[in-house]
């Protein structure tokens, strides 16, 4: 478990030291890979603490529709001059949440 | 208890999920290196993204509008360079019609010149003296014309009685009886001659010894000049009409 703490902090050094590019014009969609990632570690933990890997999806399937479907829903709301921008998150951020919650004592 | 459970829990961590943890780290510095970047103030993230899309666009605004203000510049431009050229050249043509007509007679004109009038006496002549010799003739007022041309008179005009006829290049003077056909209008004396030009190169021409004017006063033919500062002549009254010639086409040369 200590691997996750000290991935994201590794993973954070390299972002901040490191010239990525990144324009504030894609921001919703760095939110969105933020929260699709944060569910997707969290189903990655129930998967692998559950001991039944091969009775639920890939992780990356997914992380891959998360980011698909929330992109698609900001990308539309955008064009059409909707904010759906918290409508894709939503559902991310529930999924992390009740990932999470597999984790508090019962 | 607890503590076994914990590495049994790392152990169990599959490869996806601990290269997702390293690309949410990336990703949670990607806002802190913005933010550092800017000087400014932090924005909540909502209103700054707001900002960003107002700002980006109003980027493409203003890029569009200079884009145009470019266009509408380089379209003055050209259209004041064109207007300029035109009324270039409508200047030189309106210059260069005005002079051409006044050379043709065509238009009145004013300018310093002299009165010249010629009046015949009543006299006697002499017996055996013919009488014609004290009359005005066409040769008379050709000679004074041609004077007066060669003293520099731009502007040549006869007047007797009520009737003025410009002088041009086409015009005539040629004895009709006792009367001078000048244009096609009789005229009878006296003989008013209006010249403009040099006042004092037309007098002294008019003047000299031997000149056009002393032969006349052998034959009691009055002649007076006097300068003018100023006078208007009128434009030539008849029709100047181009039956024959015809310009030379220098291309067809």
């Amino acid at each position: 478990m200590w691997a996750i703490p000290v991935l994201i902090i590794a993973g954070f050094a390299i972002g901040y030291f490191t010239k990525i590019p990144f324009d504030l014009i894609g921001s919703k969609y760095l939110a969105l890979c933020f929260i699709a990632l944060l569910d997707s570690i969290s189903y990655g933990l129930t998967r692998d603490l559950s001991g039944q890997k091969k009775n639920n999806p890939p992780i990356i399937i997914r992380l891959v529709l998360g980011l698909a479907l929330g992109g698609f829903i900001i990308y539309f709301g955008e064009k059409s001059g909707i904010d759906l921008y918290l409508v894709a998150l939503l559902p991310l951020t529930v999924g992390f949440a009740l990932n999470m919650y597999k984790f508090l004592p019962k | 208890m607890k503590n076994k459970r914990t590495v049994r829990i790392g152990l169990r961590l599959s490869g996806t999920t601990l290269v997702l943890c390293l690309a949410l780290g990336i990703l949670m510095a990607l806002p802190f290196k913005v933010i550092s970047q800017d000087s400014s103030e932090p924005l909540p993230s909502e209103s700054r993204q707001e900002l960003i899309n107002r700002m980006s666009k109003i980027d493409e605004e203003n890029q569009l509008l200079r884009t145009e203000l470019e266009q509408s510049r380089a379209s003055v431009a050209s259209l004041e360079a064109n207007v300029a050229q035109g009324q270039e050249a409508s200047q030189e043509l309106t210059d260069s019609l005005t002079r051409y007509r006044i050379l043709a007679g065509l238009d009145p004109v004013h300018g310093p010149g002299i009165k010249l009038t010629l009046s015949e006496q009543e006299t006697q002549p002499e017996p055996g003296t013919d009488m014609a010799y004290y009359l005005i003739h066409q040769e008379d007022l050709l000679n004074i014309v041609n004077e007066m041309r060669l003293a520099g008179a731009e502007a040549i005009a006869i007047r007797s009685r009520n009737r003025t006829e410009r002088l041009i290049n086409t015009s005539t003077i040629r004895c009709v009886g006792s009367l001078i056909d000048v244009n096609n209008t009789r005229m009878t004396p006296p003989f008013d001659i209006f010249a403009i030009g040099d006042p004092d190169d037309l007098y002294n021409a008019l003047t000299m010894p031997y000149g056009v004017l002393e032969p006349l006063g052998f034959y009691n033919i009055q002649s007076d000049i006097v300068k003018l500062d100023d006078m208007e002549l009128p434009p030539y009254g008849g029709t100047t009409m181009l039956q024959y010639a015809r310009p030379v086409d220098n291309e067809e040369e």
